[in-house]
């Protein structure tokens, strides 16, 4: 049997590359110089380099210049070069978030912005596999940093255990997926979705049995990773146990990798697959609308409201991996944007508020607080309206997409229970902001101030306003009328 | 004469020991150890249907496999680690606390 | 080619297992049926090679044997990617070469970190 080489494209892969030696590099360099400020420079700088290099692509791809690596395996088609972008921005986001919260919080390990950046590359590798063994080495890179990640605040209980919680579960979670893999493979013979939808469309095709059980156990082990109901259990525990900018990662770099992976294998096999496979999917969105935006309703904490808020966002998300495809990919891919700009935001809001144990977000602590913190107030009254969906603001734009897309592809009955749910969800989200305006201060708040916190907010709003206002340039950037893969 | 649905079989009956494990031991080290067989058993199918196809495509998954379930088990046994110091007991009961 | 097992061989392992099983029930039953039943506490006690036990079973066994073999079991299972690299060592050539090379080094950058961060030193 003649040996093939995989032909290696290294400007495909170079912001993973970018990525990947910045972070074994600061990890080294983080053993000699225990400053954190130049480990967190420096896994910024990393993300900059990272970011432009993925723009030269992105660049290169709109001119009609699609590239690949490892034959089909990589991509760098629009889609995975745009999620790439909302993937950079979050991590960035997240770090400037935690550089002075980790401070503050006495946690301060250089190693801790090390992980981040391998975390974010294996969500990078996510959003780029054409393949099934890619994207489960994608998912596992990206999970077990954040794994750890999650347990950071080694002194406190709750800490241990949501990183240990997270990592059962997540080990859980993956061995399904793994499974889901083993029975695609097993019903059609290939890993790369190209050969896995040409053996399902093979004459004389009898494993459709297999290869459907298959979906559905993919769809269940990335499932867990977005927080579908019934696979959110671990999110509540582990978003209120996980340091907060932890959390914000978590919500925003995570869900966007899961998102892009699952859009794309929706996009391509699960249509040769059972019918089944879709259905189910169709159950689980109806149960995260309903479960996810309810169970909000009734929190006291913030931190763990916005943990089933991200739980609700899931469900519409998911609607939009419903219209794969073109429609839908441009639909989720903007609404990522939108959401990991103001999820994080709120998040980078909490950790100025909670004291340095990340305890204090109840409500009540909340009050008064456009009085006596007027600017902050103002920033958290965008963000949590923009979750809400409330025009003017990227949210609501981002849910107009998705709902649309949701129509065209037919699931008209799912998209009313959305709306309805979001109807449901304004109730939460506008609840912090009347105690903040309206009411009398209970507690003396606290005065934390951060310049690089103060950055992120800044950036976090201003493209919550931009996005919101002006929606229609990163949506015409987003056509994906060229992709590698046909189909998309 | 065995065929591949034989070692099919045999993963799903190990994957579920996995699952039964995982779902009913309090102990963190057994949970941890469910983990393994979990993809143990996935290895039997994938190394299975390998053969069977003739192709060496699945091993190479199953190689992964092999490196992914040991990545886990060391960042699981340094999370249990750090649970154990601060619980002292290596059950999963202190992790319910969280729970409303 | 055909690589489907005979049915023979399998009844091989089968009967081997059986015959495994049997054993075990027939020699455990035999001893409980012939010998004296006769318990005293010396036969009670945990056996220790002769020596006089001095604690119960469930020792805590030292934290470092957990990060040894943490790193233990790394280390040993990336081995496992060299095993297909020797086989098609002639076919790859310096293409093989180099990447296992870069692979190594990744492996060296961790054992670098751990060993600069006193991983490798028992605590006593």
């Amino acid at each position: 049997m003649p040996l093939v080489l995989p032909d290696i494209d290294w400007l495909t892969l170079a912001p993973l590359l970018v990525l990947l030696s910045t972070a074994s590099l600061a990890a080294l360099y983080a053993l000699y110089n225990r400053s954190s400020k130049a480990v967190a420079l420096l896994a910024l700088l990393g993300l900059a380099v990272a970011a432009i290099f993925n723009l030269q692509l992105f660049v290169a791809s709109r001119a009609g210049e699609l590239r690949s690596s490892f034959g089909l395996r990589y991509l760098a088609d629009q889609g995975a070069l745009a999620f790439n972008f909302v993937i950079l921005l979050g991590a960035a986001l997240a770090i400037l978030i935690s550089y002075d919260y980790l401070k503050r919080a006495e946690l301060e390990q250089p190693e801790y912005y090390p992980l981040m950046l391998l975390s974010a590359s294996g969500a990078m590798v996510m959003a780029a596999a054409g393949d099934l063994i890619i994207l489960l080495l994608g998912l596992e890179i990206m999970s077990l940093a954040v794994y750890v990640l999650s347990a950071w605040r080694q002194q406190a209980r709750e800490s241990a255990e949501a990183g240990m919680k997270y990592f059962l579960l997540g080990a859980f979670a993956s061995a399904f997926l793994i499974y889901g893999i083993a029975l695609i493979y097993g019903a059609t013979g290939f890993f790369s979705y190209p050969q896995i939808v040409a053996g399902l469309l093979a004459e004389g095709f009898e494993q459709i049995f297999l290869a459907t059980l298959g979906g559905i156990m993919i769809l269940a082990g990335l499932g867990f990773k977005v927080a579908l109901v019934p696979f959110h259990q671990w999110a509540p525990d582990v978003y209120t146990g996980a340091p907060t900018p932890v959390t914000a990662f978590m919500s925003v770099v995570v869900k966007t990798a899961a998102f892009a992976a699952l859009l794309r294998i929706f996009a391509f096999i699960y249509p040769e697959l059972g019918v089944l496979a879709v259905q189910s999917l169709v159950v689980l969105i109806a149960l995260t609308l309903i479960v996810g935006n309810f169970t909000a309703l009734v929190q006291r904490g913030i931190k763990r409201m916005l943990a089933y808020s991200a739980v609700a966002h899931a469900g519409y998300l998911a609607l939009a991996v419903l219209a794969a495809g073109n429609l839908g990919m441009r639909a989720a891919i903007w609404y990522l944007t939108a959401y990991t700009l103001m999820n994080a935001g709120a998040f980078a809001v909490l950790t100025l508020l909670s004291d340095r144990n990340d305890h204090g977000d109840d409500l009540e602590r909340f009050a008064g607080l456009a009085r006596s913190r007027p600017y902050l107030a103002a920033a958290m009254t965008v963000f949590l309206l923009s979750l809400a969906g409330i025009p003017l603001l990227a949210g609501f734009v981002g849910k107009i997409l998705v709902f649309s897309a949701a129509i065209e592809a037919g699931y008209v009955s799912l998209t009313v229970i959305a709306i309805i749910t979001s109807v449901v969800a304004m109730v939460y989200y506008l609840r912090p902001v009347m105690y903040m305006y309206f009411r009398e201060p209970e507690y003396e708040p606290l005065q934390t101030n951060s310049r690089s916190t103060h950055i992120a907010i800044g950036i976090a709003v201003f493209g919550t306003v931009l996005l919101g206002i002006f929606p229609g340039w990163w949506y015409s950037l987003l056509d994906l009328g060229q992709s590698l893969l046909a189909g998309l | 004469m065995l065929t591949l649905n034989h070692f099919l079989a045999l993963g799903a009956i190990l994957f579920a020991i996995g699952l039964y494990g995982l779902l009913s031991r309090r102990n963190l080290v057994a949970i941890l150890m469910s983990v393994e067989i979990l993809l143990n058993a996935i290895l039997v199918n994938v190394v299975a249907i390998a053969r069977f196809n003739d192709q060496a495509q699945g091993d190479v998954f199953a190689l992964f496999i092999i490196a992914i379930a040991a990545a886990e088990v060391a960042v699981g046994l340094a999370l249990f680690l750090n649970v154990f110091r601060l619980n002292g007991v290596a059950t999963v009961d202190p992790l319910r606390r969280m729970k409303e | 080619m055909d690589y489907a097992l005979e049915l023979s061989g399998a009844l091989y392992i089968a009967l081997f297992a059986l015959i495994g099983i049997a054993i075990v029930f027939v020699t455990l039953g035999m001893s409980r049926m012939i010998a004296p039943h006769n318990i005293t506490p010396g036969k009670l006690a945990i056996y220790e090679c002769g020596e006089i036990p001095s604690r119960g079973t469930d020792v805590q066994f030292n934290v470092n044997y957990y990060l040894f073999a943490i790193m233990f079991v790394i280390f040993d299972v990336e081995v496992a990617f060299f095993f297909p690299w020797a086989v098609a060592f002639d076919a790859l050539g310096i293409y093989g070469v180099v990447a296992v090379a870069l692979f190594l080094l990744l492996l060296l950058d961790g054992l670098i970190y751990a060993w600069t961060k006193g991983v490798l030193k028992w605590v006593y």
